[in-house]
């Protein structure tokens, strides 16, 4: 992940303030952070209510958690390692999500010749199986790298990265066939 | 020379920097001769670019004003309903005295197994200190925890043995009636055996 080192090191001077009883660091921690969870939850649901909710709740455990937060990982890492695994625990009933373009007072910029182009791969992407789709989203959005990927979700870096590659493929296989199905043209 | 599909295999991991260089340069000599597979790669190419570039929605300066302010009335509420499930058990124990003293009363000799003599006696069914009551509660959430919930998950716990609608009849200093302690305190007993 693209963590400013300064950056990564206010969050650990924030979460030592924390735990010696500072609750406004908290606070702090949460508004350094909170659009970036909030991002990863509409990438991984779909929809600004649940991404709201993915990133409420993400921050309650985090706050609940965060006395025990021993600091082998970022806290960047770990509230992403919270919200990912809420995401997957999270049931998502198909077709009742609002499509970006739809929620009320997004700011959005999906107008001009391509917007048809990328409302298909977002919808491509919300179609991947759970596990692709937090790999894509970890690797593409998040920028993460595969060590990271692993330890956030608790998988292989074998594993990892096959299923990103997987995620990679299936996503292709989603989009309009503009010249072909994989596999043709040997 | 690379077969398509064995070629179009190593696009994603080309693409991501995650094969060797020999296995790179393999692939970059067959996209130079396969105009199929070239294009199967500029797409592949173009959909992660269209997510890297896809619009990070903000749902702007109103919503993030709140958010915060929402944030802290989660998290009173669920330090209250924590307060909440701890004052009920203790009334919950409370109850259990009284109606033990009920009982000895109408009894005017007790019960060999309540005088603490005689034979084989069954478990006592006895009222429970605060202490006991705030020990089973720790044990519930603890067996929770070995039976795979997440420590983290706590809260959920505190949900299912502690339904909403049950605090609901707190009031604002998180006080229940005795009754109702004692309802969420059977509710406790029952889940345990
Ligand atoms: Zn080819």
């Amino acid at each position: 992940m693209q963590v400013d080192p300064d950056r990564q090191d206010g969050d650990e001077r924030l979460v030592a303030r924390f735990v010696q009883g500072d609750e406004s660091a908290f606070d702090d921690l949460v508004a350094r952070h909170r659009i970036g969870i909030y991002r990863l939850g509409f990438r991984l649901m779909g929809s600004h209510e649940e991404a709201d909710d993915l990133a409420q709740e993400a921050f309650l455990r985090a706050y609940k958690a965060l006395r025990r937060f021993r600091g082998d990982a970022s806290f960047r890492t770990w509230i992403t390692r919270i919200a990912i695994n809420l995401a997957l625990g999270a049931r998502r009933p198909r077709g009742a999500t609002v499509p970006l373009e739809d929620a009320p007072g997004l700011q959005c910029a999906a107008a001009g010749p391509d917007a048809a182009l990328k409302r298909q791969v977002r919808r491509a992407v919300g179609d991947l199986p759970n596990r692709q789709r937090q790999v894509l989203v970890l690797k593409v959005y998040e920028g993460m790298k595969f060590t990271e990927i692993a330890q956030i979700t608790g998988i292989s870096i074998g594993t990892a990265k096959a299923t990103f590659f997987q995620a990679v493929r299936n996503l292709r296989g989603r989009l309009a066939p503009a010249g072909g199905a994989p596999g043709e043209g040997a | 020379m690379l077969a398509c599909d064995a070629a179009r295999d190593r696009i994603a991991p080309w693409i991501a920097g995650e094969i060797d260089l020999q296995a790179g340069r393999d692939l970059e000599a067959h996209l130079g001769g396969c105009p199929d597979c070239s294009a199967e790669a500029g797409r592949i190419r173009q959909a992660l670019a269209i997510l890297e570039t896809g619009e990070a929605p903000d749902p702007g300066p109103l919503y993030w004003s709140s958010f915060g302010p929402r944030l802290r009335a989660r998290i009173a509420a669920s330090a209250r309903r924590r307060l909440v499930l701890r004052l009920a058990s203790v009334a919950a124990a409370a109850v259990a005295v009284a109606g033990l003293a009920v009982f000895q009363i109408r009894l005017p000799s007790a019960p060999p197994w309540l005088a603490g003599g005689g034979r084989a006696a069954p478990p006592a069914p006895r009222a429970l200190t605060v202490a006991e009551a705030e020990a089973r509660l720790g044990a519930l959430l603890r067996q929770a925890v070995a039976e795979g919930q997440d420590e983290s998950d706590l809260d959920a716990i505190l949900d299912e043995i502690a339904p909403l609608d049950l605090l609901d009849a707190a009031d604002d200093l998180g006080r229940i009636s005795a009754e109702e302690g004692r309802a969420l305190f059977e509710e406790l007993l029952d889940e345990q055996v």
